[in-house]
C-alpha cells in the first residue's frame, strides 16, 4: 500500500507560494514602518513651527516693532518697556531680553532651523511705520543621511499686522 | 488511497476564495483610508495657514490704511503660495453689536469671511474663516 503524505513537488509548491505572500506582507510591513517615521518627524516639526509662530506673533502683538534688519526684529513690549531681539543665526531662533535671564532659545532641540536661505523678518513700512512683519523660516527634522522616509523639511511663513 | 481523500469540492474552493478575497479587500481598503486621512490633515493645516495670512493682510490694510480699507469694501480673489482663497466682504447687522451701522456709506462694521478651497472641484473641501472689522 502506498503511503499517504506530501510528494516533493507539492511541498516546494507548498513553500513557494508562503514565501511570495510572506514577502508581500513584510513589503506593505516595511512601509508602513517607514511612514510611522516621517509621521513622526512631520509632527515634530509641525508642533515646533507652531509653537515658534505663536511665540513670535505674541511679540509682535504686543509691542512695537522698532527695527526690522532681515535675520533679526526689535520689538519694545507695550506692558513692560522692555526691549526684546528676536534673532535668527546659528541654526536657531532665540529671543533675547534687556534681562538676560528671560532670554530664551524659542527652537526645539529636536529640530534644525535653517536662517540661511531668505530673510527671516521682512517688515512693510507705510508713512515711516512699520504696519506689518513677515517671518520666513525653515525647519528640519529627522536625518537626512537615513533616506528621505526619515527627514522632514518644511518652510513657515507667518504674517503679523502690527498693534501699536 | 482511501475513496474520501479525493480534495476539495467546487464549492468548497469557491467559498474560500471569496472570505478570502473579502478579508484582503477590507485590509486594502483601511490602507487607501488611512492614507488619504493624512494627506486631507496635511491640506487642512496649509488652508489654515493660507486664511490666517489672508486675515493679518486686511487687518494690515485696515490698520495702515483705513480710508482705502473701508473705501474699497470689494470681495477679493487671489492666491498665498499656489493655494487660492477669497475674502467675502458682508455688510451685517450685528445685534449684539450697537455701534455698528451697515447702512453708513461706508458701513462702520462689516464681516469679512474668508474661504480657502482645495482638492477634487468635483467634491471641493473647504475651510473658513470669519473675521469682523469695525471702524470705531
Amino acid at each position: 500500500m502506498k503511503k499517504a503524505g506530501f510528494t516533493l513537488v507539492e511541498m516546494v509548491v507548498v513553500v513557494g507560494v508562503t514565501g511570495i505572500i510572506m514577502a508581500a506582507i513584510t513589503g506593505v510591513l516595511l512601509n508602513s514602518f517607514k511612514t510611522k517615521n516621517r509621521v513622526n518627524v512631520a509632527d515634530l516639526v509641525e508642533q515646533n513651527g507652531s509653537m515658534l509662530i505663536a511665540e513670535l506673533r505674541k511679540n509682535v502683538v504686543n509691542g512695537v516693532v522698532s527695527n526690522c534688519l532681515g535675520p533679526s526684529v526689535k520689538v519694545l513690549n507695550k506692558s513692560d518697556q522692555g526691549i526684546t531681539t528676536i534673532s535668527c543665526a546659528g541654526n536657531k531662533i532665540a529671543s533675547a531680553s534687556g534681562i538676560p535671564s528671560v532670554s530664551v532659545d524659542l527652537s526645539g532641540s529636536n529640530v534644525t532651523v535653517d536662517c540661511t536661505d531668505s530673510a527671516f523678518a521682512t517688515c512693510t513700512t507705510v508713512g515711516g511705520k512699520i504696519t506689518k512683519v513677515v517671518f520666513t523660516f525653515t525647519l528640519s527634522g529627522g536625518s537626512a543621511v537615513a533616506g528621505p522616509a526619515n527627514f522632514v523639511e518644511k518652510e513657515f511663513v507667518t504674517e503679523v499686522a502690527t498693534r501699536d | 488511497m482511501s475513496k474520501n481523500n479525493r480534495g476539495q469540492s467546487l464549492i468548497e474552493v469557491v467559498v474560500g476564495v471569496g472570505i478570502m478575497a473579502l478579508t484582503l479587500s477590507g485590509v486594502v481598503a483601511l490602507m487607501v483610508f488611512s492614507m488619504g486621512a493624512r494627506s486631507k490633515g496635511i491640506d487642512r493645516k496649509k488652508a489654515s495657514e493660507v486664511a490666517a495670512r489672508v486675515a493679518e493682510r486686511l487687518v494690515e490694510q485696515r490698520n495702515s490704511n483705513p480710508a482705502g480699507f473701508w473705501g474699497n469694501l470689494n470681495n477679493q480673489i487671489g492666491t498665498i503660495d499656489g493655494v487660492g482663497y477669497n475674502a467675502i466682504f458682508e455688510r451685517k447687522i450685528n445685534s449684539t453689536d450697537p455701534g455698528c451701522s451697515s447702512i453708513a456709506e461706508p458701513p462702520t462694521c462689516v464681516n469679512v469671511s474668508i474661504g480657502v478651497t482645495w482638492g477634487d472641484p468635483t467634491s471641493p473641501q473647504e475651510y473658513k474663516i470669519v473675521r469682523y472689522f469695525t471702524r470705531y
